[in-house]
């Protein structure tokens, strides 16, 4: 059939009838049509081939998503989801069971459709951004998230994976769980959660409610980090959460409105275990009002689970429930989060425990009673593995906190010794029960120890591998005393033990060499040091390939060594590197993942304070969530942000606010003596120092040798080392004689403790060489440089940036004393060298063309 | 995996800059594409991939999410269309060519990727057909190209484009009839 040419103008007319006719049925349609078209039979003709092909079945459906306007209170689609029927009820919203159809499938959703009072633009763009998050969690126990967005009416709506199946209580209830059963059952939900954790997300709304069991005994959890994204985008200017929460489950830091973390979801499982054992509620309360719950759940203390099943009149329950499963839930329950387990693995292994017939960590006495029991089982392993306790807990304490070495300690203890499982769990319930608080090595105690061992450790003999797991703890003691050489020596025995019985390409030589490795560096011995750690990564990657945890450790091991060699940026991606390894296997959420990230972030803020700045600030969010306020990470990553705050805008009030908090937490946590307050207390003086208090300066500093000392020994070489802050300081006061004795002190006990010509001696040296030189005694200042630069070479080579800023320094005294040509060489040899390594902006040139001007900078200008 | 490129062109975009949009074409055209092909060439039974969910898909692993709002997001989808429509088309061609004389299925088919895989001439038709619609009204050629190719709702649509549901409707129902009319005949 022809037609006429359509026009835009035509078409706009022909339209127009069309949506008329459209919009009527029967007779008032043809009404329509007729009066429209009248006369123009091209007209009527075109508009009713078109309604025909409206009605007919194109490739163009129409499929219906919007309510119509004759039906506006139905809500029938939310995006491609169309409601099926009301499955409940909640504060948030409305639950619907909802479905999406495709071409061959139909998926079934949980559709929560957000309450309208929620369509806030912040609640809207946080949803969005957690997506991501919500969309990694993949794992059988908990729903997973589907897929999020908004209605046409603007309110937000969350499409998860449906759940057909039972509420946790219940399910125990109708299928006559008995309690091991029940415990089982909250293991699996331990697990689910766990998972989470490690990826960053904090449930903060459990409940037995939002744990449905499908008819194969799966748990899963429901609504996971929904609970997240209300917090965030409902905080207040001051940091608070809303109060968002179920009240009756919720932790005591919820209430008070206190940051929460990690361990309140571990609070939210030892409630749910309480009501799975009891059969109620931990608490009672009271008239149900929020101040009578508030009250109950933060002050009352609630009573052990089998005192209240047998109230309830369950006791063969109550019987069941032995003493030991009291003392794991009501340590769940604990109102202070650092007073429960550390994480809901420790909850978990704990349950197997008690599972397993095996003691429980929570029984407070566990050391000593375990003890005993142990020792009159195994007389000669005790020996063996009290010295192992003791080097273990010693390494942990002394060396600088490094949080994913708790992890690699128990991890090795547990291979090496796996002969023996009990041994195995007896040392690894001490260790773990260790008060972070205990003495480590250098007192009279821990040397006695320290020499029993020593002399023990030859009774190994007939176990070669436990021995050399016990010369490497040994060692690792020896080193953070500061006896490297002595240190040094066990571990060459160690590694000779482990080639000599694993064979010289298995994976577990490669501890060994990493140890080797550090006393090498320790000695400024760096490329022996680098040839050890490139041995162990070349072990471990054939055995364990790239993507591994072990590989990321000596990766980072690897990484400290760098600057040391002036590679700075090979630094850099080698951290890079190990976070990204151990992002994709233990998780973000790891302990040694987010140490990874704390020292990309010290290297990155070398060439970019601002992009280190930013990224600290990210990196203490994400662990205040997932290890807590409290921990001494997180106290430790708020040291750094101030120091990158203080570099970048000195007079800002907030760095020093950081350094409090730091080191108010580390005392709450640790004491007030702890190794993790050093470096907070040093920049806090050095802040304090330059906005001219130096009283406060000069005892913040005081206090933090007092604690070198009181931890290390006086002759320790870290207790040196921190007496150039003290030097610092008297020079900023212009106590030039005081400052010049200080430094002197410092450095003849550094001599002592590392030998005359170590290279952090011969820094030391150098830093005397600056101060008499500002005093004016040129003499001794040139003989003081020439000495140090020379040790320096020896130590970092000629070349690293370290050996050329004090040679350009020396420059400065040369030109002084009319030897312009030599000063000329070194800042020529200086400036060339530096400008090689580093950009402009990178924090190592900044600082040499600030203290060298009399070099001939690029773009200087003279 | 997102592009802060994209991420940046969107930002300027909601900014006032023009300009903007003719840098994301490229950009979201190759990851749409690629896309696409990923989804076209698996051999699955249930075809669980719509144009929609496409196009959702690529905005959540493509935009930095954090840094746009809903204006961004719209944009987003807006500059879909358009590269949803090449990229199928440019499908459908090859699938064509391959396809030549094999019996196509005479199922009625709603999403355009299906259709794409499926009925490619019927596509390759319908985009000459929209060609011809485009000169007489190029709003009802965009809507099409929203509705359809991109799988956007009513109210993306609306906010991609820049005018009300109501128009949105009104215009796919007028644009709808007239094509499968042309079609038909």
């Amino acid at each position: 059939m022809t037609r006429p040419v359509l026009t835009p103008a035509r078409w706009a007319q022909v339209q127009e009838v069309l949506l008329e006719a459209l919009a009527r049925e029967g007779s008032a349609r043809e009404e329509l049509v007729a009066r429209a078209c009248a006369g123009d039979a091209a007209l009527e003709a075109d508009v009713r081939s078109l309604i025909a092909a409206h009605e007919a079945d194109g490739l163009l459906s129409d499929a219906p998503e919007e309510p119509s306007p004759e039906r506006p209170a139905t809500l029938q689609w939310v995006g491609p989801y169309r409601l099926l029927r009301e499955l409940g009820r909640g504060g948030m919203g409305t639950v619907y069971l909802a479905e999406r159809s495709g071409d061959g499938f139909t998926q079934r959703v949980a559709l929560k459709l957000m309450r309208p009072d929620y369509a806030d633009p912040r609640v809207i763009g946080a949803l969005e951004a957690e997506r991501r998050i919500l969309a990694r969690l993949e794992h059988p126990g908990i729903a997973r998230f589907i897929d999020g967005g908004t209605t046409s009416t603007g309110q937000p709506f969350i499409a998860m994976e449906y759940v057909d199946g039972t509420p946790l209580l219940q399910h125990a209830d109708a299928a006559g769980l008995d309690v091991r059963a029940r415990v089982a059952l909250c293991m699996r939900v331990c697990a689910a959660v766990q998972h989470a954790h490690r990826q960053l997300v904090v449930h903060r709304d459990l409940k037995p409610g939002n744990i449905l069991v499908t008819a194969d005994g799966r748990t899963k959890l429901l609504d996971f980090g929904i609970a997240t994204v209300m917090d965030d985008s409902a905080r207040s200017p001051s940091g608070e959460s809303a109060l968002w929460l179920t009240p009756a489950y919720a932790s005591p830091e919820q209430l008070r409105r206190q940051p929460v973390s990690t361990l309140t979801d571990v609070y939210a499982l030892g409630v749910i275990l309480y009501e799975l054992l009891s059969g109620g509620s931990p608490y009672d309360f009271g008239d149900g009002s929020l101040t009578a719950i508030t009250t109950a759940i933060c002050d009352r203390r609630p009573d052990p689970p089998s005192v209240a099943a047998r109230r309830a009149g369950r006791t063969d329950r109550a019987r069941a429930i032995t003493g030991d499963l009291d003392l794991v839930v009501l340590r769940a329950l604990a109102k202070q989060p650092e007073e429960r387990y550390g994480s809901v693995e420790q909850l978990q292994d704990d349950l197997q425990h008690w599972l397993d017939h095996l003691p429980v960590r929570a029984a407070p006495d566990s050391p000593g009673r375990r003890l005993r029991r142990f020792v009159q089982r195994h007389r000669s392993l005790a020996a063996a593995a009290a010295v192992t306790l003791v080097a273990l807990v010693a390494g942990l304490s002394t060396t600088l906190w490094q949080a994913g070495v708790a992890r690699d300690e128990r991890d090795r203890a547990r291979a090496a010794l796996a002969r023996s499982e009990e041994v195995t769990r007896f040392l690894l319930g001490l260790v773990e029960s260790a008060d972070p608080r205990s003495v480590p090595g250098d007192t009279a105690t821990g040397r006695a120890i320290l020499r029993v061992g020593l002399e023990r450790v030859e009774e190994l003999r007939d176990q070669p591998v436990v021995q050399a797991d016990m010369l490497d703890a040994l060692g690792r003691v020896l080193a953070s005393l500061g006896h490297f050489d002595q240190a040094g020596a066990l571990h060459e025995r160690a590694l000779g033990l482990r080639r000599a019985v694993l064979g010289e390409r298995h994976p577990e030589v490669a501890p060994s060499l990493v140890a080797l490795g550090r006393s090498l560096m320790r000695r400024s011995r760096y490329d022996e040091a680098e040839a050890r750690y490139r041995e162990a990564l070349a072990l471990q990657e054939a055995a364990y390939g790239h993507r591994d945890p072990r590989v990321a450790e000596t990766l980072m091991e690897l990484a400290f060594l760098m600057p040391y060699r002036g590679l700075e940026f090979a630094s850099e991606s080698l951290y890079a590197d190990a976070r990204d390894v151990l992002t994709g296997t233990v998780g973000p959420g790891d302990r040694r993942t987010l140490l990874a990230r704390q020292k990309l972030i010290a290297r990155i803020r070398l060439r970019d304070l601002a992009a280190g700045e930013a990224e600290m600030r990210l990196l203490i969010a994400d662990a205040r969530r997932v290890l807590g306020d409290d921990d001494p990470f997180t106290s430790n990553c708020m040291f750094h942000l101030g120091d990158y705050i203080a570099t970048q805008r000195p007079d800002d009030p907030e760095a020093e606010q950081w350094y409090r908090e730091g080191i108010a937490r580390i005392e709450r946590r640790l004491g007030p003596g702890h190794m993790d307050l050093i470096h907070g207390l040093n920049s806090l003086a050095a802040a304090r120092a330059r906005r001219g208090a130096f009283a406060e300066a000069e005892s913040l500093a005081q206090r933090s040798i007092a604690v070198n000392e009181a931890l290390l020994g006086s002759g320790h070489y870290g207790t040196a080392a921190n007496m150039s802050l003290m030097a610092w300081l008297y020079e900023r006061m212009g106590r030039l004689d005081q400052a010049e004795a200080t430094r002197r002190d410092a450095l003849s006990r550094l001599e002592r403790a590392l030998g005359e010509h170590h290279g952090i001696v011969a820094e030391h040296r150098e830093a005397l060489a600056r101060l008499r030189y500002r005093m004016g005694d040129y003499a001794e200042a040139e003989a003081l440089w020439r000495t140090a630069i020379a040790d320096m070479e020896r130590a970092f080579g000629a070349l690293h940036h370290e050996v050329l800023r004090a040679r350009m320094r020396l420059a400065a005294l040369l030109l002084r004393t009319g030897r312009t040509e030599e000063a000329g060489r070194l800042c020529a040899e200086g400036v060339a060298g530096i400008e090689r390594i580093v950009p402009r902006e990178h924090a190592i040139q900044r600082e040499a063309r600030v203290e060298s001007p009399h070099c001939d900078w690029n773009g200087a200008g003279r | 995996m997102s592009d802060p490129s994209i991420t940046q062109a969107l930002v300027e975009l909601s900014n006032g800059d023009a300009s903007a949009h003719d840098r994301l074409f490229p950009l979201v055209y190759d990851a749409l594409r690629d896309l696409a092909r990923r989804e076209l060439r698996r051999e699955r039974p249930d075809h669980t991939l719509s144009a929609t969910a496409l196009v959702h898909e690529a905005y959540l692993k493509l935009v930095q999410l954090e840094r746009i709002d809903w204006k961004g997001r719209a944009h987003f989808f807006g500059v879909c269309a358009p590269v949803m429509r090449q990229v199928l088309i440019s499908h459908a061609r090859s699938r064509n060519a391959a396809k030549r004389g094999a019996g196509a299925a005479k199922l009625p088919l709603s999403d355009a990727l299906a259709v794409a895989e499926e009925r490619p001439e019927e596509l390759l038709a319908l985009d000459e057909a929209l060609s011809r619609l485009e000169a007489l009204s190029p709003r009802q050629a965009r809507v099409v190209e929203a509705r359809f190719f991109a799988g956007l709702s009513v109210e993306e649509t609306a906010a991609a484009l820049g005018i009300s549901p109501a128009t949105v409707k009104r215009e796919w129902t007028a644009a709808r009839a007239w094509l499968n009319r042309e079609l038909a005949g």
